[in-house]
């Protein structure tokens, strides 16, 4: 047997694995009774038999139950069991066919697979150990089935309606409420494809985010951010809010997805109807932003408005001023047409009408100082013609004031006489023009032009009424420097006449003085030797003369002396109205009183009774009232003395207002139809033999109360007595 | 009387009734000096300082009194007072100004340049004959004893 080496053996042994050659059938050795060698092939049959349905009814089982664990274990098993139940079979037909090289190889083969078994049901033990007992599974279950119905109860009341699907996408559970909503019958549609809730626009879509969904499972919305519609059994969409949140089923090794689908058809009504009342809010804010902007707008340009007016105001103050600051009106133009030209428009003219209607232009005024010249040459060459309608000529014309807020350019080539015409226009800048007439009570002095060139801006109503108002106070300087040069011209004449005037005064004047120089020599000269040879004849020649004789001397005596007091009085008389008055505050009381005091000593026989008021201060010149009061109590004390009682009243009465003095006394009185004869030079109301006087006294008084400004007026009656008035 | 005759009354007068008037007030006041009568200004100067129709008179002869007349013909009553006050024989001779005037600035005038008195001729013959005596009484009279100088002092 240990003749060949082991790997000649082992090539021998497989070549000869089912050579019959070297060995005798098991039958023939051994003692082999038909019994045992029988009991011995029928037992191995059998036991082949039964270890060859094991493996198969192990493989149906499996093949039944697919959820069994272990399976690997199973298939094992079963191999282990089939190739046990070869041996079997091989030993009953080893005696007849001694194949023991198969054997053996069966053997072998059975004793690897039945340790690999080995290896595999003692690694598997702890799997095994865990595995449920039917009671475990029992318990489960019903825990399960707690479970399940409480998790069908929560399903079935939920709000929403609740999709569970499978990862793929099958619909696996539904409740109550998505019967509901959708229409369907539960039965309807589990097991069917998700997407019979979807619109079929959607599905391709929804299908590939299920997918993406079940690599990536997490609770989250769906279609966050976008409009997701569910469709009902009849077709009808409605617009649907979804969460999903996986679960994953541990026996399965799968996911489930559990989708809660939330009808949002009121919700999205309400939106829709939340946002067209944001619409209408919106569209009430811009309507209301647009009527504010509009309210802002037009206060904006009220205030602009208003802060042009200030300006204008300030202008026309400005403008007043230099107006009246100068009487030169034609310098005074200039200044104004330079005032407007920046301020208010481009250029300014202002054209002249003469006395005999001729116009001239006196000044212009334009922004671009270069462009002056340009107006005056425009007005040279093409004199704006007084028969068309318009213009300056119109103006004068009519005295309406014209505005022209916008000429455009067909206006301009219809007025130019030609291409040099217009480009002078053109340069000048005719595009808005005011002429307002320069007027001052329907007198035309001129006009007054203001002109805007393409500057942008035009001239309006409001302009127009500020031009006007400009031209109304330029007439009104204009008008008063006129009436001040008169004035000038009129006072000029006038002083020049009151000088000749005072010239002449002055000399006449002069004359009277030297009248009355002369008077008081020449005129008292003759009377001296009047007097004095009649006096002489009476002394040293009175033996020649009777009585008579010598009363006719005695007369021309008396007439001489008389004449010579005559002169004195008319001297005095005309110095009161040519001396200087000097005034100062006098109390004519006291100075009545002293006068008073001076005529009782004159005439200490008589008796008298005198009333002065006290106080009465006036302001005048001394010496003159002194002579005005000495003549009127001197009056008042003559003309009293043939008077038992001489009464005189010097004292005040108040007449509208005013003091008045009066002087009153008690004697002769004159009848007071001569009245007007009393203030006379040289008029007596009195014969000499009767009163001495020479009449010129209350002609003197009325000249110092005059020339006091005052009125003398008297009161008498014959033998009553006479009050004289006066105020001063 | 050789004194008194000695003593000259120069009257400037032009008017020949006031002269005639004045004289024979002085003769009834008994006043007999010489009078020497110039009828202008012109002669009164001239008898003063011995020019024209007095050219040659003695000059150690000078009037005890001047009186002069205001309105005088050719040289004024004035004008003829200042030649007298300007001139070192005259200056100190008293000067009575006898006028009809009774203008202030006469007056005033008169003072200034030296008259000694001024007398205003009166209406009344009989004041005036009062005036004159009593300027004789003082001039003549009372003042005797002084000489021209004497006076001035």
């Amino acid at each position: 047997m240990l003749k060949y080496n082991i790997m000649e053996q082992i090539t021998e042994f497989f070549e000869k694995l089912f050579s019959v050659a070297s060995w005798p059938a098991r039958w023939c050795c051994g003692n082999w009774t038909e019994f045992h060698g029988w009991l011995y092939i029928v037992s191995d049959l059998a036991i082949w038999a039964a270890y060859f349905v094991i493996p198969i009814l192990l493989i149906l089982f499996i093949k039944k139950k697919p959820s069994i664990p272990l399976p690997t274990v199973f298939w094992l098993f079963g191999a282990f069991i089939l190739f046990c139940g070869l041996t079997h079979l091989i030993d009953a037909i080893i005696f007849w066919w001694p194949a023991y090289r198969l054997s053996a190889m069966l053997r072998f083969i059975t004793a690897t697979i039945s340790w690999i078994t080995v290896v595999a049901i003692y690694k598997y033990i702890p799997v095994a150990l865990s595995l449920k007992t039917t009671k475990d599974f029992e318990a489960e279950l019903l825990e399960r089935k707690k479970s399940e119905s409480k998790f069908m109860g929560l399903l079935e009341s939920a709000p929403d309606a609740m999709v569970i699907t499978s990862s793929d996408g099958k619909i696996l559970m539904v409740n109550a409420q998505t019967e509901q909503v959708f229409g369907y019958g539960r039965n309807e549609i589990i097991g069917k494809e998700v997407e019979i809730l979807v619109p079929e626009r959607f599905h391709h879509e929804h299908t590939s985010h299920r997918q993406g969904y079940v690599k990536h499972p997490k609770v989250r919305g769906m279609g966050v951010g976008m409009d997701l519609f569910g469709k009902r059994k009849d077709g009808s969409e409605f617009p649907v809010e979804i969460s999903l949140s996986p679960l994953k089923i541990v026996e399965e090794e799968a996911i489930i997805v559990i989708s809660a689908i939330r009808d949002i058809t009121k919700q999205k009504e309400t939106e829709a109807q939340i946002r067209k009342l944001n619409e209408n809010l919106e569209h009430l804010i811009i309507e209301r932003t647009s009527e504010l902007e509009l309210a802002l707008k037009k206060e904006k340009a009220a205030r602009i408005e208003m802060d042009q007016n200030q300006l204008r105001l300030t202008f026309l103050n400005k403008a007043s001023n230099m107006l009246a600051s100068s009487l030169d009106y034609s310098e005074t133009l200039k200044n104004l047409a330079n005032m407007v030209t920046p301020e208010i428009a481009d250029w300014c003219a202002i054209d002249e009408v003469e006395e005999d209607g001729t116009v001239m232009r006196i000044v212009v005024e334009h922004v671009d100082p270069e462009k002056i010249s340009l107006a005056y040459e425009l007005q040279q060459k093409y004199p704006s013609d007084p028969s068309v309608p318009g213009g300056i000529h119109e103006v004068i014309r009519t005295h309406a004031p014209e505005l022209y807020p916008c000429i455009p350019d067909e206006q301009l080539e219809s007025l130019a006489h030609n291409q040099e015409h217009l480009r002078l226009m053109h340069e000048l800048g005719i595009r808005s023009v005011i002429i307002v007439p320069l007027l001052n009570r329907d007198k035309i002095y001129g006009v007054l032009t203001l002109g805007l060139s393409d500057s942008g801006r035009l001239f309006d109503e409001n302009d127009l009424e500020f031009a006007k108002e400009l031209a109304r106070r330029a007439s009104l300087a204009i008008e008063n420097a006129k009436l001040y040069k008169e004035m000038q011209d009129s006072n000029a004449e006038l002083e020049l006449r009151v000088a000749q005037r005072t010239t002449e005064l002055e000399a006449i004047n002069k004359e009277l003085e030297a009248f009355s120089y002369s008077v008081s020599h020449d005129l008292r000269a003759p009377l001296r030797s009047i007097d004095g040879f009649s006096n002489k004849i009476l002394k040293d020649y009175s033996t020649l003369f009777d009585d008579q004789g010598k009363d006719y001397f005695n007369r021309v005596v008396i007439a001489s002396r008389h004449m010579g007091h005559l002169i004195d009085d008319l001297i005095k008389l005309a110095r009161i109205s040519r001396i200087d008055m000097n005034k100062e505050e006098i109390n004519l009381s006291a100075m009545a009183q002293s006068i008073i005091s001076e005529l009782k000593e004159s005439n200490p026989e008589r008796t008298a009774n005198i009333y002065i008021q006290d106080d009465m201060i006036i302001t005048g010149d001394r010496n003159l009232l002194y002579v005005a009061l000495h003549n009127l109590l001197g009056n008042a004390w003559k003309y009293s003395k043939n008077k038992s009682e001489t009464v005189i009243e010097f004292s005040t009465i108040q007449k509208d207002g005013q003091i008045v003095y009066f002087i009153r006394d008690n004697g002769a009185g004159f009848d007071m139809r001569y009245v007007d004869k009393l203030f006379g030079a040289f008029q007596r109301l009195h014969n000499l033999s009767e009163f001495e006087g020479t009449g010129i006294g209350l002609a003197t008084v009325l000249r110092i109360i005059r020339r006091h400004h005052g009125t003398i007026w008297t009161e008498s009656e014959v033998d009553k007595g006479t009050t004289f008035f006066f105020t001063l | 009387m050789m004194k008194h005759s000695e003593k000259i009354i120069l009257l400037v007068e032009d008017n020949p009734d006031d002269e005639l008037l004045t004289l024979m007030t002085f003769r009834d006041n008994n006043i007999t000096n010489e009078v020497i009568v110039a009828r202008d200004g012109e002669e009164a100067l001239d008898y003063l300082f011995g020019t024209g129709k007095f050219t040659g008179r003695d000059m150690n002869i000078l009037p005890q009194v001047i009186l002069l007349d205001l309105k005088l013909p050719k040289i004024d009553g004035l004008e003829v007072l200042q030649k007298i006050r300007s001139n070192l024989i005259t200056n100190l001779l008293p000067v009575v100004i006898l006028a009809s005037s009774k203008e202030e600035i006469d007056i005033m005038k008169s003072y200034q340049l030296g008259a000694y008195s001024y007398i205003r001729k009166p209406v009344d013959f009989e004041q005036f004959s009062i005036a004159i005596k009593q300027l004789g009484l003082y001039w003549l009279v009372f003042n005797e004893s002084h000489s021209g100088i004497a006076l001035a002092k």
